[in-house]
């Protein structure tokens, strides 16, 4: 608790810092320019926009809710607003006093995908400190050939350097070789734990409804903290403020529409979108009996609100609702799905404090119901989530932007709610309870500050406090994992916790205008892990906390990096190298069955494992012909006793060549062509290399783990994109999107098997070979 | 009592869509081989029987199956108050059997050992051994005949069971038997559980066997002697079936955990593999009257 209260004083040291320099108007010299920067037709906060004061040669960015502040001597002075795809925006200012201006710039054109469009300034990737992130725009996002023509941020996010697929087609994805459940992927601020549909093959991020996609693979702010791989944060739009519009689209699988518009004047606005997939609806036509009775679909709905009071306050309130629903008619029934909720509360108390104020909460579950013999069998999984949270954005000077914060966490996670009820008996039978309570306590702190024309030094430090509490029961084991008893502790007990120091440094050396030099250190803690056996992750997998039985996993991640601009920006470079060392990292020992498994820490083994690895892109962002093309070089490897005869062995994600290579070419105004290719080295694989007879069944004798690859990973993607003319003032705007996935037809390996009685290996393959969907979307 | 029928049944309805429409070709693995291990299938139960152990060497990978028996072994069950001689069946190589008098008794251990075998074909005789304790368990009071329909293409009989736990920290094996005819003839066919959550508690009609109709040897008549046998084991003889099972099957990302050995209790683990049981048995027997079920007589059963 010691820790946590030094880091609230600094916080408290800082507020009243900035309350006193706030009321110091008259101070000679300085003075501040503040305020937002929007999209001029919708009123969309334009998160990252840059704001230069050309006659000082220094500038800021707008915050995550397109809030700025820049502290200048007084004077008259030029100041440009730009971002990327939008005019730039240059107003002169005689600055004698404090002043707000809020701005709002327009699309450079009014394309329909570019009804937003976010992403980052020219030479940012050269002049912001932070490194190892991605910030991927809608436009870009769309344009990339997808699956089934279901347009997929998750799908996107696969094709940045050092992100790899969990397995063909899923939504599941690993940085620098780290785990599926070690990506933070939030919603407006609320953690999805389980960002897929349709058992992986598609992410629950309607893009409709998105307005800003940002990956962090390593260099983590302060701000984030509870995962040890990467943070994607996912922002959603806040809704157009203008007038009122709609988008929407109908593809081969699932037809979504988002409405947006003010409520009543430019001081309210709202945002709906809703998708659904609509297979289900076919299956009644089948003749197969089984088939004719099948559930199967998925939907989304997503909901905000926002609302100005006044200059000073600003209340966002937003809503997410998913659900995957599958059964038999008449027999079973299953759905699983997150509910995300976040109220917000923007507060500018000065120029220079920007804060916001969040109420979070979160929930994932699922549950199964069948009937056997008259039986009812039944068994549900629940995570509910609530979390508080204050962050502060503090604008002193130029030269330093502090950001700080707390925030806490409620977590209840029930993995196991399950019963029978036989009809013989009228008894109901339930599976014990593995209810278990958690608080996650965070503060933090984290200054980026710029030293002469050259350096920018970015340090900050996140606390955590993570508490076990009752009411709960705790399996004892002993030094061999051997259960021993169990403990019940009282409800509202706090009978376990762990404190975390977690700090994050980074440095910018600027070489040229063009070039320049970061690196990069952060430690992670994760509290929360996913009992998980298998690559891809299933939707039945559940998260369980560290506690008396199993320590956080912590991560010690170094990086560096070249990044290098050419032809005034219109070309993007870079390399960057990294090393990642983790401990106590989790894995489970042999055959491990996690499911229904009330003693699951029993199972637990836990070790070191590292990453490391060289990632490389070249980018072009502009011009008819753009894209990107990534090589990454690295290795994952675990070494964990009890596991592989404590012998080190490839991570599952352990890929050591993957390229992606993304284009788009505007072959005229209105037709764009795509092209994706990418290429990893196969998964890791432990391969049969002998056979023992046991009860007539032969069983494998396997090589150590995943000591063989299957063969190397590559496919080619194409769409074209035909839009509807541009007229002025048109209503109804529309395009079509031809797209075929696997375009040569490559047989990836999903699975080897190997048949021991026939004596043969058995490949198998997803069937999205030469796999063409036709997408039409529409905006009004 | 845990069991897995629910949960498969549900694992395989959503993932049968991906599983089903995947598609599937040969290929030649070039696979490594490794050393010879010996390989022991066998065990002692309460029955008073012929009991029996199968030693066999290991073999390539993708063998077809090809068993290769070890002749001439010195085999010994002791008790510790008892030593029983496994002689060599001369007709059958490789397999060792007790006299027909022999019976395991609740509480004890019991220990394999194996020698004159040359497994490694060094020229040196080699021993091997294992120990299990031989768990007791409660006796069924009855059986029950239940339809079930999971699907159009699969439907049968479950066997829900009546009994109470024995407490303690408890492990099953449930294999069914048709007209005395062992039914489960594949590990994949055994039923496993164990009693944790439930330790003494009564098992009220628990689905514990499905009988699938459309397996030949599962398909019940009117008539037919139905016999549900439930066996006492060790935590570690359900760990090996456990795993057993899951390598015998085919694996796919989604549900499947990464592939490993299965574990053995033969020393010297590193040289040997396979399993030497101790446990109970208990069984229970219906004649099947042909009824259907009883609460929804319209659904169709045979």
């Amino acid at each position: 608790m010691k820790g946590f209260r030094i880091i609230l004083l600094l916080i408290l040291c800082i507020v009243n810092i900035a309350q006193i320099k706030a009321g110091d108007e008259n101070s000679p010299g300085k003075i501040t320019i503040s305020g937002y920067v929007k999209d001029a037709e919708n009123g969309e906060s334009l998160i990252g926009a840059t704001v230069f004061i050309k006659e000082l040669k220094i500038g800021t960015a707008a915050n995550a809710y397109g809030f700025y502040s820049i502290s200048v001597p007084t004077g008259l002075y030029t100041v440009e607003y730009s971002f990327i795809g939008y005019s730039k925006k240059v107003e002169k200012f005689d600055l004698r006093s404090n002043i707000t201006v809020n701005t709002e710039l327009l699309p450079e054109s009014k394309q329909m995908e570019e009804v937003t469009v976010t992403a980052e300034r020219p030479d940012k990737n050269i002049t912001q400190a932070e490194m190892s992130t991605a910030r991927l725009d809608i436009k870009t996002i769309r344009q990339i050939p997808a699956l089934m023509g279901e347009v997929d941020i998750i799908k996107a996010i696969q094709l940045l350097p050092g992100v790899q697929a969990t397995s063909e087609g899923t939504s599941g994805f690993s940085v620098r070789g780290g785990g599926l459940d070690q990506n933070l992927i939030i919603l407006d601020e609320a953690t999805v734990y389980n960002a897929s549909h349709l058992m992986g093959f598609f992410s629950v991020f309607n893009n409709d409804a998105v307005r800003d996609v940002k990956l962090y693979k390593g260099d983590m702010p302060a701000y984030y903290g509870g995962r040890l791989s990467s943070v994607l944060d996912v922002r959603m739009k806040e809704g157009n403020n203008k007038e009122f519009k709609g988008t929407g689209g109908v593809g081969l699988i699932s037809s979504r529409l988002t409405l947006e518009g003010p409520i009543g004047n430019e001081k309210t606005s709202f945002l709906i979108s809703g998708r659904r997939t609509y297979a289900d609806l076919f299956f009644p036509l089948l003749t197969d009996s089984t088939a004719k009775k099948t559930i199967m679909y998925f939907y989304d709905l997503n909901l905000k609100v926002n609302h100005q009071f006044n200059k000073n306050n600003r209340l966002y309130l937003s809503a997410y609702l998913g659900r995957d629903i599958f059964g038999q008619k008449g027999i079973s029934k299953a759905g699983f799905g997150n509910k995300t909720a976040t109220l917000r509360w923007n507060h500018q108390f000065t120029d220079k404090l920007f804060s916001n104020l969040t109420a979070i909460a979160s929930n994932y579950d699922y549950s199964l119901r069948t009937e056997q013999g008259g039986d009812k069998y039944v068994w549900k999984s629940n995570l509910i989530d609530y979390t508080l949270k204050a962050d502060f954005n503090f604008y002193p000077n130029p030269n330093n932007e502090i950001k700080f914060g707390v925030s806490s966490t409620f977590h209840t996670l029930d993995p196991i709610d399950a019963w029978i009820y036989t009809i013989d008996m009228d008894t109901t039978m339930r599976f014990p309870s593995m209810k278990n309570y958690e608080l996650e306590h965070a503060a933090y702190i984290l200054n980026q500050q710029k030293i002469g024309d050259k350096i920018v030094l970015k340090y900050g430090i996140r606390y955590t406090l993570f508490q076990n509490i009752g009411k709960s029961v705790i399996n004892n084991f002993d030094e061999d994992y051997n259960y021993i008893n169990e403990t019940e502790y009282k409800k509202g007990e706090v009978f376990n916790s762990y404190t975390a120091f977690e700090p994050r440094l980074g440095v910018l050396y600027t070489v040229s205008n063009s070039s320049s030099l970061k690196a990069s250190y952060s430690r992670t803690y994760q509290f929360l892990q996913l009992a998980s056996v298998s690559n891809g992750g299933m939707p039945l997998d559940y998260w369980f906390p560290s506690n008396n039985n199993v320590k956080p996993q912590k991560s010690d991640q170094f990086g560096v990096g070249y990044f290098r601009n050419f032809s005034e920006n219109m070309f993007e470079t870079s390399i960057e190298l990294f090393y990642k060392e983790m401990k106590d990292v989790i894995d489970f020992k042999d055959h491990t069955q996690t499911l229904f498994n009330s003693r699951l820490e029993g199972d637990i083994r836990t070790g070191t494992a590292k990453s490391y690895g060289a990632e490389f892109l070249i980018r072009k962002n502009e011009g008819n012909f753009n894209g990107w093309i990534s090589y990454t070089l690295s290795r994952a490897l675990r070494k964990i006793p009890g596991i592989n005869n404590g012998k080190e062995y490839s991570a599952p994600y352990d890929k050591p060549h993957n390229v992606n290579i993304v284009l788009n070419y505007s072959l005229t105004k209105r037709f764009v062509i795509s092209a994706t290719w990418v290429y990893a080295s196969g998964t890791p694989i432990t391969f049969p290399i002998g056979s023992q007879v046991v009860g007539n069944t032969p069983i494998p004798i396997y090589s150590d783990r995943n000591e063989y690859r299957m063969r190397d990973y590559h496919r080619l993607d194409l769409s074209a994109t035909l839009k509807g003319k541009i007229k002025p003032d048109r209503f109804w705007n529309g395009e079509w999107v031809f797209s075929i996935y696997n375009a040569y037809g490559r047989h990836n390996d999903w699975m080897l098997n190997f048949d021991l009685k026939e004596g043969k290996a058995v490949r198998t393959y997803l069937p999205f070979v030469y796999f063409p969907a036709i997408t039409y979307n529409f905006n009004f | 009592m845990k069991t897995y029928n629910i949960k498969y049944y549900l694992l395989i309805l959503i993932g049968a869509l991906f599983v089903f429409a995947s598609c599937t070709e040969d290929f030649d693995p070039k696979l490594d081989t490794t050393y010879a291990r010996l390989v022991v299938d066998g065990g002692i139960t309460t029955d008073t029987t012929v009991h029996k152990v199968i030693l066999l060497r290991s073999g390539d990978a993708l063998n077809k199956l090809e068993k290769k028996y070890i002749s001439n072994a010195n085999v010994t069950i002791s008790s510790g108050t008892e030593i029983f001689t496994l002689l060599e069946n001369s007709s059958k190589p490789g397999y060792y059997e007790t006299q027909p008098n022999v019976f395991g008794i609740p509480g004890k251990t019991y220990t394999l050992n194996i020698s004159n075998v040359d497994i490694d074909e060094d020229g040196v005789l080699e021993n091997y051994t294992a120990s299990s304790i031989l768990k007791n368990i409660n006796p069924i009071d009855s059986i029950k005949l239940k339809y079930q329909e999971y699907s159009t293409r699969s439907k049968g009989w479950l066997i829900n069971m009546f009994s109470r736990d024995i407490g303690g920290q408890s492990f099953y094996r449930v294999i069914a038997y048709k007209n005395h005819k062992l039914v489960s003839d594949s590990l994949s066919e055994y039923g496993i559980a164990n009693n944790i959550g439930f330790e003494g508690g009564y098992y009220p009609g628990l689905s514990v066997y499905y009988l699938d109709n459309k397996k030949p040897d599962e398909r019940i008549i009117v008539g037919d002697t139905i016999t549900l046998e439930l066996n006492g084991i060790t935590e570690d003889y359900y760990n090996f079936i456990n795993a057993c099972i899951a390598e015998s099957q085919p694996k796919d990302p989604i549900f499947s955990g990464p592939s490993a050995n299965v574990p053995t209790n033969i020393s010297p683990a590193n040289k040997a593999a396979g399993f030497f049981s101790a446990h109970s048995v208990k069984r229970k027997s219906i004649i099947f009257q042909g009824i259907k079920d009883p609460l929804n007589p319209d659904v169709g059963g045979i």
